[in-house]
């Protein structure tokens, strides 16, 4: 597991706020709605890997900017 | 010896990942011939590895481009089916390639490049995008139109003679305008699309010669702006044709 809890639990609050309709593709795994996301994230399995990847490489730049 | 303006080009289409890249990648091919190209493009069931093969010793193509799921040392076609790997990345001598897909320009691309590539255009990590799942249509689609238009960037700057370099700039530049929008957007999916942007954008690649054409032709336009789309993409034409036989229509059954 590369990421910490509190990584995962970041990333998974971000995704709560995904609305119903929108979903994400991720080009070599598929496209996946709010529910998958989450089920993702709670596996901690790649496709949870590849959103936490995304989100904590997001806050690292706006840190970073900051 | 690759032959300029010829155009080979894969595009996956079987699920919706790839239903997005097909109708996208399939609009901007349809630019070629007003830039003097000749495309063939292997379109869903033949986009394979024998197909691709076969095209690129009979075309001869000086621009490649790859649509479809990828990893760090393959790129796949319809249903996933391996078209490029390490075993026959040296179809790609002489010529410019762009694999518009995840992970390929970590060991692909350099793969490619060491094999007599002459550039390289991917990503070297996953190519993220989110689509409204009840879009009325894919091309516009009010969230994936920010990243697919910054994707079809590179090869709508190639087709236009520009170099790999100004290709790629036009490409960045693209994904820069959607997040300066994003940023000051107060759309509750902004911080998804940022993240999403950001990542894009950072990791695309441009591996080998920055200074490579694939036409002599130069009929440079300004990049391609997500909110001013599919104008740009020559659907202009058609909606208005279709605008303008609506109204014949209409005028011709009032006089019956």
């Amino acid at each position: 597991m590369p990421y910490s809890q509190e990584e995962y639990d970041i990333t998974r609050a971000r995704f709560e706020a995904l609305p119903e309709n929108v979903g994400i593709a991720i080009l070599g795994y598929g496209t996946f709605v709010k529910q998958d996301v989450l089920t993702h994230i709670d596996a901690k399995d790649v496709i949870g890997d590849i959103l936490v990847k995304l989100q904590m490489n997001y806050l690292r730049t706006l840190k970073t900017i900051k | 010896m690759a032959i300029m303006k010829r155009v080979l080009s894969t595009v996956a289409n079987f699920e919706l990942a790839t239903y997005y890249l097909h109708d996208w990648a399939m609009m901007t091919l349809a630019t070629t011939g007003r830039y003097g190209l000749d495309s063939t493009v292997l379109e869903g069931w033949m986009a394979n590895e024998y197909r691709y093969e076969t095209n690129i010793e009979s075309v001869d193509p000086r621009f490649v481009w790859l649509n479809g799921h990828g990893d760090i040392d393959r790129l796949a076609g319809q249903n996933n089916e391996i078209i490029l790997n390490l075993g026959n990345v040296n179809t790609l001598n002489g010529r410019v390639c762009y694999a518009f897909s995840c992970l390929t320009a970590q060991q692909l691309g350099p793969g490619a490049v060491n094999a007599g590539c002459d550039c390289y255009i991917g990503y070297d990590e996953t190519f993220v995008f989110y689509l409204d799942v009840n879009a009325f249509s894919r091309i516009t689609d009010k969230y994936a139109k920010w990243f697919m238009v910054p994707g079809m960037q590179i090869p709508l700057s190639l087709f236009q003679g520009k170099t790999t370099l100004h290709a790629y700039g036009d490409s960045q530049y693209v994904f820069d305008y959607g997040i300066d929008h994003w940023t000051e957007s107060e759309d509750p999916m902004a911080p998804q699309m940022l993240a999403a942007l950001n990542q894009d954008k950072r990791s695309q690649r441009l591996l080998g010669s920055i200074s490579e054409i694939i036409t002599p032709d130069q009929r440079f336009s300004p990049p391609s702006l997500p909110d001013q789309v599919p104008w740009q993409f020559g659907m202009d034409s058609l909606i208005a044709l279709t605008l303008i036989g609506t109204i014949v229509y209409y005028f011709i059954r009032e006089m019956i």
